[in-house]
């Protein structure tokens, strides 16, 4: 899980600063899709009829543009 | 191709970097995904910024090398005359380089040992059936002598072995790897500085 810097107000109203963990409501939900064209997803080179792990926002593109299709 | 065609004067260096075959790869959002034939990393980004890849040294010597097979081709020509042509066939392809650093690798392949060297836990010695990695090898070659600069890369899927196990004696141990090179429709050649 990826940590970020962040600047909080506590209930004083004073600001202060710390690391705190990503909230889960932020994470990305992955879906699985199957190359139909080469292209470069995920930080990956996928070659048609690889099987790759996406998010869902990129399935979306991937499969809008004809390049995927998502299995489940 | 940073080449001046009217410029012989070229010295090559080549950098090597590779990625196992099932090594994981994390994205930018968190997905996960494994190397395989379908599946590689992004190229790496410069020398300095491999992300996925693992360098096994600076290289010090580094060449293709083929195998052909010749045959002859014996016919009547349109004059009339029996003439002969030799027919030239690449059978088998191999990238070779060497090096003076010692990647767990090269230790690896040396001694046999059937998964990748962690310090402290113990395996099992001369275990290994083949003695090789199965990767994928990105290849770039610079020109060392004027720019320093990417002139093209090189990505092939192929099976890691050392020509030769690792030599003690009282001379820098080198390295000698040879990538033989197995056909991939994501392998490729690219000219330009990539980095």
């Amino acid at each position: 899980m990826s940590k970020k810097a962040t600047k909080e107000t506590d209930a004083t109203g004073l600001a202060s600063e710390g690391v705190a963990s990503e909230p889960q409501g932020e994470t990305q939900s992955l879906v699985r899709v199957k190359m139909k064209k080469k292209a470069h997803v995920a930080g990956c080179i996928a070659a048609p009829g690889a099987v790759v792990n996406v998010t869902k926002e990129s399935a979306e593109r991937l499969v809008a543009d004809g390049v995927a299709v998502i299995l489940y | 191709m940073n080449l001046d065609r009217l410029d012989a004067a070229t010295i090559l260096g080549a950098r090597v970097w590779i990625v196992t075959i099932g090594q994981s790869i994390t994205g930018g959002s968190g997905e996960s995904n494994t190397v395989s034939d379908t599946v590689i990393p992004e190229l790496p980004e410069s020398y300095a910024n491999p992300g996925d890849w693992i360098t096994l040294g600076k290289v010090r010597t580094a060449k293709p090398q083929t195998d052909y097979k010749t045959a002859d081709v014996e016919g009547v020509d349109d004059t009339g005359a029996y003439k002969v042509t030799e027919m030239k066939l690449a059978q088998k392809r191999k990238l070779q380089f060497s090096t003076n650093d010692i990647s767990p690798e090269a230790f690896q392949m040396t001694f046999g040992l059937t998964s990748a060297i962690v310090d402290g836990e113990e395996q099992a010695v001369f275990a290994s059936g083949n003695d090789s990695l199965e990767v994928w090898a990105c290849y770039e070659l610079t020109d060392a002598y004027r720019t320093q600069t990417g002139i093209a890369r090189i990505l092939v899927r192929g099976v890691l072995s050392l020509q030769n196990p690792l030599e003690a004696k009282s001379d820098p141990a080198q390295a000698d790897y040879e990538l033989s090179v197995k056909p991939n429709a994501l392998a490729m050649f690219v000219a330009g500085d990539a980095a």
